[in-house]
């Protein structure tokens, strides 16, 4: 079953607090674009039919991976940082598979490399969504980061902003994942409407201008 | 022999590239930004097609196309943008600068090959 955990706002009083006592569907709509995206690329732009998305019921209990990478969008609506949690061993099957070679013959920084430009396909597909429904996005650049501080620190965020986190899993790829949305403009959520039950629909063909 | 120009800053792509391209006899030439694909033009002024990515370090591939359309040699040598994104924004920007045509990533080999094929035979 699809279900996320989201933290809600710390202070009932808050100026951008939720109105009520649950996370809007809208938000809720957005966090599963970016997790199923995740999943959706592994299994069908890499063809990893075992892969699992499994939402963690308490992060805190988890030791994410050595390395991190990361990428952030911002727009007038909200602002998201997107990150992989992940181990060399961890990727370095699926790496090795989609460039044709063994294992043993991928570099680290080919790893990285690889994770940066995960990270890349899934926001730059979100953030094509979210354009086509009126949200523009910035995009930065993907980077990698060796350790972090997420498995240190209480997970607790600001009222505006919340986060999840979630696992794809496969025997070939182990990645936690997690998404922290800081929104600036509540009232711009509704847009987030139209997405709800949906998911991105790849476009393969070559446009010629 | 076709000589054709990846620009993209991440290493796997350009791999991912290669090998799609496997089966061409054509020369491929590697840049790992803007700035190191405008070098590259500047010095070979006889590639056949261009393909590049958008958001690179250092000089992003928007602004490289629109440098390199400013060089005689490469005025209408077909341009591919290998993206991530697909918004109309970017799309109307690039069809301005005179680019080709517009790859979202992650690419099906046997597309990017089919398209490079008819291009290059169009050269």
């Amino acid at each position: 079953m699809f279900e996320s955990k989201l933290l809600r706002p710390q202070s009932a009083n808050a100026a951008h607090a939720l109105p009520d006592q649950t996370w809007s569907r809208e938000l809720q709509a957005l966090l599963e674009l970016f997790s199923k995206s995740t999943h959706r690329r592994l299994v069908h732009d890499y063809d990893v039919s075992d892969t699992l998305l499994v939402f963690l019921d308490n992060p805190n209990r988890y030791v994410f991976g050595h390395h991190m990478a990361l990428i952030f969008l911002a727009g007038p609506c909200f602002r998201l940082i997107l990150k992989a949690h992940y181990s060399v061993k961890g990727v370095e099957q699926l790496v090795a598979r989609t460039l044709k070679r063994q294992p043993d013959k991928i570099e680290e920084k080919t790893i990285h490399d690889f994770m940066r430009e995960f990270l890349n396909l899934v926001a730059g597909g979100c953030k094509t969504m979210l354009g086509e429904i009126g949200i523009p996005m910035g995009l930065s650049l993907p980077l990698v980061s060796r350790g972090f501080d997420e498995i240190y620190y209480r997970r607790k965020v600001r009222d505006s902003a919340v986060l999840t986190d979630w696992e794809v899993h496969s025997e070939l790829f182990k990645v936690t994942f997690t998404l922290v949305c800081e929104v600036i403009e509540w009232k711009e959520l509704e847009k987030l409407n139209v997405l709800i039950g949906k998911s991105e629909s790849p476009q393969y063909d070559v446009e010629f201008f | 022999m076709t000589r054709i120009l990846i620009v993209e800053d991440s290493e796997v792509i350009r791999a991912q590239v290669r090998m799609a391209l496997s089966e061409l006899k054509c020369e491929i030439l590697e840049g790992g930004n803007g700035l190191e694909g405008l070098k590259l033009l500047e010095a070979n002024l006889d590639i056949n097609l261009i393909i590049t990515d958008l958001n690179m370090p250092e000089l992003d591939g928007m602004e490289m196309c629109r440098r390199a359309r400013q060089l005689p040699a490469y005025e209408k040598v077909p341009i591919f943008i290998l993206t991530t994104e697909g918004s109309h924004d970017l799309k109307m920007r690039a069809r301005e600068i005179g680019v080709t045509g517009w790859i979202v990533k992650p690419f099906k080999p046997e597309i990017l090959l089919l398209a490079v094929k008819k291009i290059t035979k169009s050269v």
